[in-house]
């Protein structure tokens, strides 16, 4: 039979358990700062690349519309529109490559004015409806007569641009997307519905990370960062965002904005 | 051109505090001279106990030694003593897992200039060392 530890023996290990628990915190905490470093690092280097890829992508689109103005054949359009196609697609990846890279200063630089909610998404819709027509899409919109709410335009209608450009990718042809804008008491509560193919519920907590992307989403185009900007935005403005979801039979996104934004909006984390 | 024109590229820069760390763990060793020398000090030894890190203070007569108590062979307080009899310009740093009012009273008698508890932010190690 072993003999009990001592007393010097426990009071040793009690010491020696407390220096290793000392260097660990340490270790995590230059672990953490080194992981910090690099994840700056890496959104300049995103934010540069998108910089320096989007003035020749701007030059090869502006040169194009020279060149469809001119005599082609049907042929030569069908190329020059497929180009223009593909130019203009990786055009918008590259303004959401750089918008994410943004955000991670925490909307800085955002404004804050009077924005009238329902013309904005007035806009949006208007601006979505080619692109809801091409794929043979239903586009409602349901609004009040005006909603001013305090905020950044630009930033706003890229949120509301991005819900219905997802409601467009993810919906089947015959499908409808509606987008809605209604009055509460605190809050102006944007909602974009489609009857598209939903999100699966293990899919639901990850929806607003960085480049995520569904199963649902393989073989559609996008970088998996819409929703990331679109989050921020709702947070950098002192709202929220909900989404319900029913696989197969369509996803709603509901964006409340504060009438009064914050002092302080709470930063992404 | 005269003799005491500044040559190209050779603007003076303030000579870096050298920090000589002293631990018997391994890995504390490494991360306090990776914070150190992040922040542009410049770690110039490392000892695992109070002997070797008295020896390597007489030799490289760093400007601040960072010291744990609790050590193999020569403990902290020890190495301390004798670091400030042969270095007196030399700046303690004291480094405990332990907050005892006995062994900080027992560091500053030993020429402690600072005392501090592991697991501290790293920060702090960072203004005692400069400070």
């Amino acid at each position: 039979m072993s003999a009990a530890p001592t007393r010097e023996a426990l009071e040793e290990l009690r010491l020696r358990a407390q220096e290793e628990l000392a260097a660990a915190k340490w270790l995590l905490e230059r672990k953490n700062q080194t992981l910090k470093n690099l994840d700056r690092a890496k959104d300049a280097f995103v934010a540069n690349l998108a910089h320096e890829l989007r003035t020749p992508l701007t030059s090869v689109v502006g040169y194009l519309e020279f060149l469809q103005e001119g005599s082609l054949s049907a042929e030569q359009r069908q190329f020059t529109d497929a180009i223009d196609r593909n130019a203009k697609h990786l055009l918008s990846l590259v303004d959401d490559m750089l918008s994410a890279a943004r955000l991670q200063s925490g909307m800085r630089d955002m404004l804050t004015e009077p924005v009238d909610i329902c013309a904005l998404v007035t806009e949006c819709v208007s601006d979505a409806r080619s692109r809801a027509a091409a794929k043979q899409l239903e586009l409602q919109l349901e609004t009040c007569g005006e909603l001013v709410v305090a905020g950044d335009p630009t930033r706003l209608r890229q949120a509301v641009s991005n819900l219905l450009t997802n409601g467009i990718k993810f919906t089947e042809p015959g499908g409808s997307v509606t987008a809605t804008v209604r009055k509460g008491e605190e809050f102006a509560t944007i909602e974009v519905t489609d009857t598209g193919v939903g999100i699966a519920p293990d899919d639901l907590p990850h929806l607003f990370e960085r480049f995520y992307r569904t199963a649902s989403a393989a073989g559609v185009a996008g970088a998996g960062l819409g929703l990331a900007i679109v989050h921020a935005v709702v947070e950098g403005h002192g709202g929220s965002i909900e989404i319900e979801s029913r696989p197969g039979r369509g996803t709603t996104f509901r964006i409340d904005l504060p009438f009064r934004r914050p002092a302080n909006p709470p930063r992404r984390r | 051109m005269s003799l005491s024109s500044p040559q190209l590229g050779s603007e003076a820069r303030p000579e870096p505090t050298h920090v000589l760390v002293v631990d018997d763990d391994d890995s504390v060793r490494a991360v306090l001279a990776d914070v150190l020398q992040d922040e542009g000090f410049e770690v110039v030894g490392s000892a695992r106990d109070g002997i070797e890190g008295v020896s390597l203070a007489l030799s490289l007569e760093p400007d601040v030694v960072l010291l744990d108590i609790r050590m193999p062979r020569l403990d902290g307080i020890g190495a301390a003593r004798q670091i400030r009899a042969e270095l007196p310009a030399a700046r303690l740093v004291m480094l405990s897992a332990y907050d005892e009012q006995a062994l900080r009273t027992e560091a500053s008698e030993a020429g402690a200039s600072a005392f501090l508890i592991k697991g501290c932010p790293l920060s702090e190690i960072v203004c005692a060392v400069a400070s």
